[in-house]
């Protein structure tokens, strides 16, 4: 569907009309529905987001009284917001369309939560939206607060309607704004506590997920590190509990494990998804980032879990991230003033000398893992289509 | 004119007037004596005056304070129930609250949860007053340690205001002290969604989440024991079946899932509590018990390696170096004039058992049975009196 300028006009012309808010009802449903239908490719999409004033209306219409309308409109939306370009103007609008939609999405009794859910996940994918979409949530007058998020997506029967899965994968992409996680981790408050049990959450991947990607952003936040590990948060013991398996250990090694992780029954299994194992991994290697932090993990003997980890790990990313934590928690501390590691200034040739080792490594485990895929007909799981969350690197 | 039908002449009402006058002082002369009579009888009034002051300060009119330990005056009880049985239920339950809070104040708990148990039952319309009064009995009970009674009454202020704040601390307050880490950390979430900052609960909530999973841990633990204990029954039940040996009151059927009771029949009664186990090289030891009929006296042998023959025992026991047994006076007891027998309970049976023979090859014996987890031998002198007595009691086989 090529369209010149000329037709566009024509076509917005024509159209636009159908979409406004005191349309006929029927044909209001067939205009969206044609809208919708266009939304479905690329150049579709292109079409619909250039200007705002499609966008617009589109938005009105998700507050339709006619429930397929709102419904469509929403579909729209979804659609829309895949495309960063389209993203990047949506949450540009003057009227904070995407934090209305926020708020919207958190009230209890919201219709077509989900859907909503699933557009400010699309459009924060995006660094510089969420960083915008953060900026309005911190602002001193605004409806929505990072309690309020938190708070639906810890209730997992917040809304009978809708399940919010997505709030997670919104979570993790404000958490990449610094200021999102001192406010998630504030110490007067019970905020990150809450997220911890879902490190666990066996009934959805994405949820999950979210939460581990917001548990790894907050790891970056080295002045937090002493707080996060001690007993008020015990952030480690989450972290660790997705990667242990039903390992038997001897006495001595299991009572210097956080209580967590003590005497796991035979049935428990480790993390099935090797993106959010590496997630993990990542993060408790941040947590070893400071001198303080990297002592706190060797006492509590993680060492002995990821040594497990590192048998069993099959993923060529998620084992040689798991194999550089083993190695830096069984070396020796390093000197003096080289102790807290992300400050320690790396020359850049040792630093491309340290990537070949990973390459080298990495292509060793991916041929070890393709021998063993050789040797065993393994079935594969089919993974349910994520929006793509952009964590912290 | 008119007369009177008997007209009183002079004399006869100076007559009637005497007489009137003397009963008037009849009269009186008898009250007063009898008056008299009845002040001899009564105590004289011996108060002090700081007696009188204290009775006319129970009065209420000039009281300030009152004392329930004493009778009270009967002028205050009808004040008290004025007071309290007011016909406004909500003037009654308040009146009862501060009563309530003043010996709450007092520490004197018992007495305020009965005055809060009062104004709950004025039935007050006011919601507000019914949290309050369940609430504050609530705080009085936890005092007292009835965490159960505290924690019905917040769920009961909860009733009347959803969103009471001191009764959901309180709540949570109960749910620890009742161990129940779980609903705690629930509670303390509902005080944090009207309070984030509520300094009492982030800490209590710390607290019962370290409890909590302290908790899960300890069960784990006890779960990972029970399951090894249950592998470890399991594989002495094989080792026991490989052999052969029968376990009395069980059926070992082939594949027959693991029976309890089967546990239980290894079980040993003995107070020692000695039982049987397999070692390391897979061999049984058995606890083993001997029986003297003749002195009604007995042996037990903690473990009797199933290899082992009787004779070992018998030499070890009875040996000609040994002291004899403090009731074998005369000496009959030794390792080679014993004969050992075992009985079979269903067919009321000896058999006799070659001293040669190990325990193992007993057990394995048919006619074999071993009962409470014991193997259990008869022991007698050979060609003996009693021996002959004993045996006459059985078909001896």
């Amino acid at each position: 569907m090529a369209l010149d300028q000329a037709t566009k006009l024509q076509v917005e012309k024509e159209m636009l009309p159908f979409l406004e808010k005191g349309a006929r009802e029927d044909l209001k449903l067939i205009a969206l529905r044609y809208i919708l239908e266009t939304t479905g490719s690329k150049e579709g999409r292109d079409f619909i987001g250039e200007g705002g004033k499609f966008l617009s209306a589109i938005y009105d219409l998700t507050l339709d009284t006619h429930d397929k309308v709102a419904k469509d409109a929403y579909f729209c939306l979804i659609n829309l917001s895949t495309e960063d370009t389209i993203a990047w103007k949506l949450m540009n609008v003057p009227e904070k369309l995407i934090l209305n939609i926020l708020h919207r999405m958190l009230k209890p009794d919201c219709q077509h939560a989900d859907e909503a859910t699933s557009i400010v996940a699309n459009v924060t994918r995006l660094p510089g939206c969420a960083k915008m979409l953060a900026q309005q949530i911190l602002a001193l007058d605004s409806k929505v607060t990072m309690e309020s998020i938190i708070n639906a997506l810890c209730h997992v029967k917040f809304n009978k309607n809708a399940k919010l899965h997505y709030i997670g994968p919104i979570l993790a992409n404000l958490t990449q704004v610094s200021d999102i996680r001192k406010v998630i981790m504030d110490r007067q408050r019970c905020i990150i506590q809450k997220l911890l049990p879902f490190t666990e959450f066996k009934d959805s991947l994405i949820r999950r997920g979210g939460i581990v990607g917001a548990l790894k952003n907050c790891c970056f936040e080295y002045d937090y590190h002493s707080w996060l590990l001690s007993d008020e948060v015990d952030i480690l013991s989450r972290l660790l509990l997705p990667l242990a398996g039903n390992e038997e250990f001897d006495e001595d090694d299991m009572e210097k494990l956080p209580v967590d992780l003590q005497y796991l029954p035979p049935e428990k299994e480790r993390e099935q998804d090797p993106d959010l194992r590496l997630a993990l991994i990542e993060a408790i290697t941040q947590l070893c980032a400071t001198r303080q932090g990297r002592l706190f993990v060797k006492e509590k003997n993680a060492y002995v879990i990821l040594r497990e980890l590192h048998k069993w790990e099959k993923d060529p990313h998620a084992k040689l991230a798991c194999q550089k934590l083993c190695e830096m928690l069984i070396s020796d501390e390093p000197q003096e003033g080289m102790q807290d590691l992300h400050k320690v200034e790396v020359p850049e040739d040792l630093i491309a000398k340290f990537d070949k080792m990973d390459a080298e490594m990495l292509s060793d485990f991916k041929e070890e893992a393709e021998e063993n895929v050789q040797s065993k007909s393994e079935t594969t799981e089919s993974i349910p289509p994520a929006t793509p969350a952009g964590e912290q690197a | 004119m008119s007369r009177s039908k008997n007209p009183m002449s002079d004399e006869e009402r100076a007559a009637l007037t005497k007489k009137l006058s003397d009963d008037l002082e009849d009269f009186v002369a008898e009250r007063s004596l009898a008056a008299r009579k009845r002040k001899e009888k009564e105590l004289p009034d011996t108060r002090s005056i700081e007696e009188i002051v204290e009775e006319l300060q129970s009065h209420p009119a000039f009281m300030q304070e009152i004392d329930y330990s004493k009778p009270l005056h009967p002028d205050v009880e009808g004040l008290i129930q004025l007071k309290y049985e007011s016909e406004n239920p909500t003037a009654r339950a308040d009146s009862y609250r501060d009563d309530g809070n003043d010996q709450f104040k007092k520490k004197k708990y018992a007495i305020a949860i009965e005055n809060y148990t009062e104004g709950i039952k004025s039935k007050s319309p006011d919601l507000e007053l019914n949290a309050v009064l369940y609430t504050n009995r609530a705080a009085a009970q936890y005092h007292r340690q009835n965490y159960r009674s505290s924690f019905m009454d917040c769920i009961c202020a909860r009733k009347f205001k959803p969103d009471h704040l001191k009764a959901i601390v309180r709540g949570a307050q109960c749910c620890f002290q009742m161990n129940k880490f779980a609903d705690c950390l629930r509670w303390c979430d509902t005080v944090l969604m009207v309070d984030p900052e509520h300094q009492v609960i982030l800490e209590l909530r710390v607290r019962a989440d370290k409890r909590k999973r302290e908790q899960e841990r300890d069960e784990r633990k006890q779960a990972l024991q029970e399951r090894k204990e249950e592998a470890e029954e399991r594989k002495l039940l094989q080792a026991i079946k490989s052999r052969g040996i029968r376990l009395s009151s069980v059926k070992v059927s082939k594949d027959s899932k693991l029976d309890p009771l089967l546990l239980t029949a290894l079980e040993c009664h003995n107070p020692t509590g000695a039982k049987v186990h397999l070692d390391a090289d897979g061999n049984l030891h058995w606890p083993v018990l001997f029986l003297y009929p003749e002195f009604t006296e007995s042996d037990f042998i903690h473990a009797f390696f199933e290899t082992n023959c009787f004779y070992d025992h018998l030499v070890h026991m009875f040996g000609s170096e040994v002291e004899p047994a403090n009731w074998d006076k005369e000496h009959k007891y030794k390792a080679d004039t014993i004969e050992i027998y075992f009985e079979n309970k269903d067919e009321e049976k000896l058999y006799k058992v070659n001293p040669d023979h190990s325990l193992l090859d007993v057990l394995k014996n048919k006619k074999y049975e071993v009962t409470a987890g014991t193997p259990t031998f008869i022991l007698m002198v050979k060609d003996s009196k009693f021996q002959k007595e004993f045996l006459g009691k059985y078909k001896y086989h």
